[in-house]
């Protein structure tokens, strides 16, 4: 594996099983993919995707059934690696007697600063998190905004290279949302790396260099957004606001199908799904054939949410072959002869038929 | 290590912001507070409690039946300050000749009368004209204390003191029914207010009993409620670092995961540290300034209620780690405790009232026949073909008594039977047996000729407290009031006495021959009897002092010299005389070497520390001494070489008694019922009576015992506690009887064992920590 890489996971595999003698379940099936240093790299899915099972293992938190997972360079789990990482866990809950001074404190010594190093640092992170002038406060009085913020200023105490946050902007307001997106913004520009985990698409869409979606163990995407979601559109989805008789719009329209049509007496509000440009000049001609104003015309892209239903919605890819290959990186289901050296991976992103459905709760 | 560090301080931290701490903190203030102001004082013992007169009834007859005397008598004496209302009470109530049926019918009117006879009694002892020295001259005034006062003006005495020169009037006239009182007790004081009765204690012994008390605090008031209370605060802390959003974060810390848990172990025994810290130190701080008892072993409690609580939060921690919930970490916890308490409880009561019942405390040899007795004084002989110790000569007194006597853990002086001995003259067995209840005890002899079937036809005499075997085979009985010889025919009731054909009133032959000196020795309480074998001379010890008697030429005995001892008149002793050695045992752990003769004191020391002797045994030859400790060691004392050995004998530690046989070998019973015989000097083994297993023993071998060991001990090591503050192994129960048995510490075991165990559950929950997936 390659010692540049923040994170890099091959093939990796890991299942539970419920109690002594149930049914084992496959959390991870043979996810593979890589995060290079100093980029945000957003890791999507659904819930029970398999998102916080694959941080905890590399994290070295649970262990790995099969494959291999690298943290900055060293084995996952190596603790020496885990000196510069900063995590800042799904729910994160801190024992109620801490202020934000003594949590900051507490964590700091676990992540092996001494105390006056603690000192030094901790009044800019509280100041750059929003939590100046709070910091003597009992955190039973923080909401849970105020509780994200300093789990990020902990997970920054000690200046680590890469910072893992799991659903950090959760359960936030919007303005606390757009607070920790300008930190991560900041974090980038410091070089940092971040590998945030969420589920909130659009907080993914608005901060991350590249994605990674998983769904049911099983890794389905990996690219850029703009890679990821024009993979998924089938056609351009049109908005039409018509004027003119029905019967003649339903003429115009012919055998077309229509997502929605909304009538207020002349007035038409019409969607459909059309394959391209030239499928949007036939239509707007056939709309004026019938003497049917065109008042507006309103072209709809897809966004990284549309691709994610989209792509949730298909059925999952075949074991054995590859689903992605951006440029930087390695996406497959599972299989470790399928591995593509980032360097030799093609452009476009791929989206690969499932044939295999995995009971998952 | 600074990381695990901060998580123990982070402990710490959380348990300072814990309300629950607060609260408890709060509560061992007040109860600081309400102790603070109780203190004690030092008064002259003189008024009577309720159990200083043993038969308190009997007592009330004696006094009446006294009464009608013509000459003054202390009975007298105290029947004419009676008010006259109540002298007609106890006129019309004869409670011991009432009948069971009487006195059922009529409990209460008992009850008041008994009660105002001893108000009466303690009100006659305030009197400063109660000493009357016409009505007391006939009494023994063996008391130092005694003579000094009464030698004293009456004008001259304190009020105390008078009442003091009483109550000792009162003992030395009734040694047998009044309790004999130590000079000083201790008054419990609440600010300016006396609270309870006097407790009868020198003020020397508060210490002693400071520190029983400690024991007692310390396995009930901290041990069991404390326990719980802690159990119940610390619940949460290893089930909350569990929580994901908790748990997740530390693990991803770079730290080791058996430390992490262990640190948070360690944190919430710190969080009880402080507390214990507060109320133990706190309860010492009063002891020292309103007791004056500045012991400082007193603290050790706090380390030793931290590791009781170490205990049980290691098993509290392994089930929050597994089921992560502080419900279940409580009820399991709590469960756990309840288990450790009740094996901890059925081993120590089954051994102290059923297993420790049947321990060989002496062996008697009947010609060819050995038998040997068990605390309860039971005689069994052995079987060697069931390999049994078969009992035998078993007297109706002792069947009436022994149910009751099984729930006793210590069988009181009182109900102790005196013998058997075996009379070699007419082939049988002799002893005396309490009635019970024990008003009085019975004359038992069983011959051969009828396997040793008891007859019991008359009473012993009063106070009736050894009985020994002459040089010429006489039996010989030591009573508190004088010596007897059996010269009769003890089978035969009394009879009376004829004279021309006409009974005489009153009088009846009795087969007991009044042998004492002319100068009396009343043996009151501490007292005890030993009889020199070689010498045949008569050792009586009363009251720290000791007199050597011989028989004479008429058959009587006399006084041939005595020797006090340093110490108080109410220290115990036990003692042996052999040849020209008289070894005696002290209270206080010593074991004096004398010359029987000068009484110059030739060895003086502490072989077991302050652990107490119970037996000193001579042998024939005199030359050997056996000193058997209530710890259950065995030291050998040769006064030919004078050498004070501890023998490598069998069962050291577990020794219940050592005697010797006629021709100078060794006896020694250990594991309760087993007896080995040894050659002397080599402690070659000659024969070992190892009788099989009954059911009482297998249940104790093969099933106490071994649950005992599996489990920790937290309920017991109050008994360490007590170890510590005392140095001695065993409880004193009884401080007047060194022969009385006493409940074994076995200090260390509780902690070894309990040590252990929290090292495996520590273990067990580090692997599970390190491997579970969370």
């Amino acid at each position: 594996m390659s010692s540049s890489a923040a994170i890099e996971v091959k093939d990796l595999k890991k299942s539970y099983r419920n109690g002594l003698f149930g049914r084992p379940f496959a959390a991870l099936k043979g996810v593979s993919f890589r995060v290079d240093r100093g980029e945000i790299f957003g890791l999507l899915g659904p819930n029970g995707a398999g998102k916080t099972t694959l941080i905890k293992t590399v994290l070295g938190i649970i262990r790995r059934n099969g494959g291999d997972a690298t943290l900055l360079g060293k084995p996952a789990g190596d603790r020496e690696s885990r000196l510069r990482v900063g995590y800042l866990p799904e729910n994160l809950r801190l024992a109620s007697h801490h202020t934000a001074l003594t949590a900051l404190e507490y964590y700091g010594r676990l992540s092996g600063l001494s105390g006056s190093d603690i000192k030094s640092q901790r009044w800019r992170l509280l100041e750059s998190v929003g939590l100046l002038g709070r910091e003597r406060e009992s955190i039973k009085k923080f909401s849970k905004g105020m509780l994200q913020r300093l789990g990020l200023a902990q997970a920054l105490l000690h200046d680590p290279e890469l910072l893992i946050l799991d659903e950090p902007t959760d359960g936030l307001d919007p303005v606390g949302r757009s607070h920790v997106r300008s930190v991560l913004h900041r974090l980038k520009d410091e070089g940092k790396t971040i590998f945030l985990n969420s589920h909130i698409l659009q907080e993914v869409e608005l901060v991350c260099d590249r994605v990674a979606i998983m769904d049911r163990g099983e890794l389905r995407a990996l690219g850029s957004v703009a890679e990821i979601a024009p993979q998924q559109a089938e056609g351009v989805e049109v908005e039409l606001l018509v004027a003119g008789e029905r019967d003649a719009v339903a003429r115009a329209m012919g055998d077309r199908t229509l997502t929605d049509w909304q009538s207020r007496g002349r007035d038409h509000k019409l969607v459909l799904q059309l394959m391209d440009q030239g499928a949007i000049d036939r239509c707007v001609d056939d709309l004026r054939k019938q003497q049917i104003s065109v008042v507006q015309l309103n072209p709809r892209r897809l966004t990284l949410e549309d691709a994610f239903l989209k792509l949730l919605a298909s059925p999952a890819a075949d074991g054995d072959t590859p689903v992605a290959t951006p440029a930087t990186a390695t996406a497959r289901t599972s299989g470790p002869t399928a591995t593509v050296a980032a360097e030799e991976a093609v452009d476009a992103v791929e989206v690969v038929e499932d044939v295999e459905v995995i009971d998952e709760t | 290590m600074s990381k695990y560090l901060a998580v123990i301080k982070d402990s710490l931290r959380e348990a300072l912001a814990s309300r629950v701490l607060w609260i408890v903190l709060i509560l061992i203030t007040f109860l600081l507070l309400f102790l603070a102001p109780l203190s004690y004082r030092e008064d002259l013992t003189w008024r009577l409690r309720d159990d200083d007169i043993k038969d308190l009834p009997a007592f009330m007859d004696t006094i009446r039946e006294q009464s009608g005397s013509e000459d003054p008598s202390p009975a007298q004496r105290i029947w004419t300050l009676l008010s006259s209302d109540h002298q007609a009470d106890l006129r019309k109530l004869n409670i011991t000749d009432r009948t069971d049926q009487e006195r059922t019918q009529n409990p209460f009117e008992i009850v008041r009368v008994v009660n105002r006879f001893r108000d009466e009694l303690n009100e006659q002892l305030e009197r400063r004209d109660f000493y009357d020295e016409a009505s007391f001259d006939g009494v023994v005034m063996l008391s130092n204390e005694l003579r000094q006062l009464r030698d004293e003006e009456v004008d001259d005495l304190t009020d105390q003191e008078v009442r003091r020169l009483n109550r000792l009037l009162l003992e030395a006239s009734f040694p047998d029914e009044v309790k004999t009182s130590p000079p000083t007790s201790i008054q419990i004081v609440y600010g300016w207010a006396s609270v309870l009765d006097p407790i009868p204690l020198r003020s020397s012994s508060l210490r002693e009993t400071v520190q029983s008390v400690a024991a007692w605090v310390m396995k009930w008031f901290i041990g069991a409620i404390g326990i719980v209370i802690a159990i119940l605060v610390t619940a949460p802390i290893i089930p909350q670092m569990f929580d994901p959003g908790s748990l997740h974060l530390l693990l991803s810390k770079p730290i080791s995961r058996w430390l992490l848990f262990l640190a948070k172990f360690v944190g919430g025994c710190a969080f009880i540290l402080i507390g214990a810290t507060y109320l133990i130190g706190g309860l010492w701080l009063i002891l020292g300034s309103r007791f004056g008892v500045w012991d400082a072993n007193i603290l050790l409690s706090i380390p030793i209620y931290l590791f009781v609580f170490a205990i049980y939060y290691s098993v509290s921690s392994l089930i929050g780690i597994v089921w992560r919930s502080p419900i279940v970490c409580i009820a399991l916890t709590i469960v756990f405790w309840l288990a450790c308490f009740v094996i901890g409880l059925i081993k120590v009561e089954f051994e102290a009232r059923v297993w420790n019942k049947t321990r060989l405390v002496d062996v008697i040899e009947a010609d060819e026949t050995l038998l040997v007795t068990d605390e309860m004084g039971v005689a069994a002989e052995w079987d060697e073909e069931a390999r049994v110790w078969e009992p035998v000569f078993v007297s109706q007194d002792q069947q009436d008594a022994r149910p009751i006597l099984m729930f006793m853990k210590s069988i009181p002086r009182e109900f102790r039977p005196v013998g058997p001995l075996f009379d070699a003259n007419h082939d049988r067995l002799v002893s005396a047996t309490p009635t019970f209840p024990p008003t009085k005890m019975n004359l038992n002899v069983g011959s051969r000729a009828d396997h040793w079937e008891p007859v019991s036809t008359l009473a012993a005499p009063t106070g009736t407290m050894a009985m020994f075997r002459e040089a010429d085979g006489q039996v010989l009985i030591v009573a508190s009031m004088g010596l007897h010889r059996i010269v009769g025919d003890p089978t035969r009731p009394k009879q009376p006495v004829k004279i021309f054909g006409r009974e005489l009133p009153f009088i009846s032959s009795s087969p007991f021959q009044t042998v004492s000196p002319e100068d009396p020795v009343l043996l009151t309480q501490p007292a005890m009897a030993a009889l020199n074998p070689t010498t045949h001379e008569l050792a009586l010890y009363t009251r720290a002092s000791v007199t050597i008697v011989a028989k004479g030429a008429d058959g009587k005995y006399a006084v041939e010299r005595r020797h006090e001892f340093d110490g108080t008149e109410q220290q115990p002793a036990v003692i042996g005389i052999g040849g020209n050695t008289l070894v005696a045992g002290r209270d206080d752990g010593r074991i004096q070497m004398l010359d029987a003769t000068t009484f110059e004191v030739l060895r003086d020391e502490k072989p077991e520390g302050p652990n107490q002797p119970r037996f000193v045994r001579a042998s024939p030859d005199g030359r050997w001494f056996t000193i058997v400790f209530h710890n259950g060691n065995l030291w050998l004392y040769d006064a030919e070489a004078d050498e004070l050995t501890k023998p490598r004998v069998a069962g050291q530690g577990d020794i219940s008694m050592a005697a010797f046989s006629h021709d100078n070998r060794l006896f020694v019973a250990d594991q309760s019922v087993r007896l080995s015989q040894y050659e002397l000097p080599t402690l070659r083994v000659v024969r070992r009576y190892s009788p099989r297993l009954d059911w009482i023993g297998r249940t104790y071998r093969y099933g106490i015992v071994p649950l005992y060991y599996l489990f920790p001990k937290p309920g017991e090591l109050d008994k360490t506690f007590q170890y510590l503050l005392s140095g001695k192994e065993t409880a004193t129960g009884n401080r007047s009887d060194l022969t009385a048995t006493q409940q074994t510490l076995d200090p260390w075991t509780p902690l070894w064992s309990s040590a252990l165990f929290t090292l495996v559950v520590l273990t067990i929950s580090c692997v599970y920590i390190e491997w579970q997936e969370f």
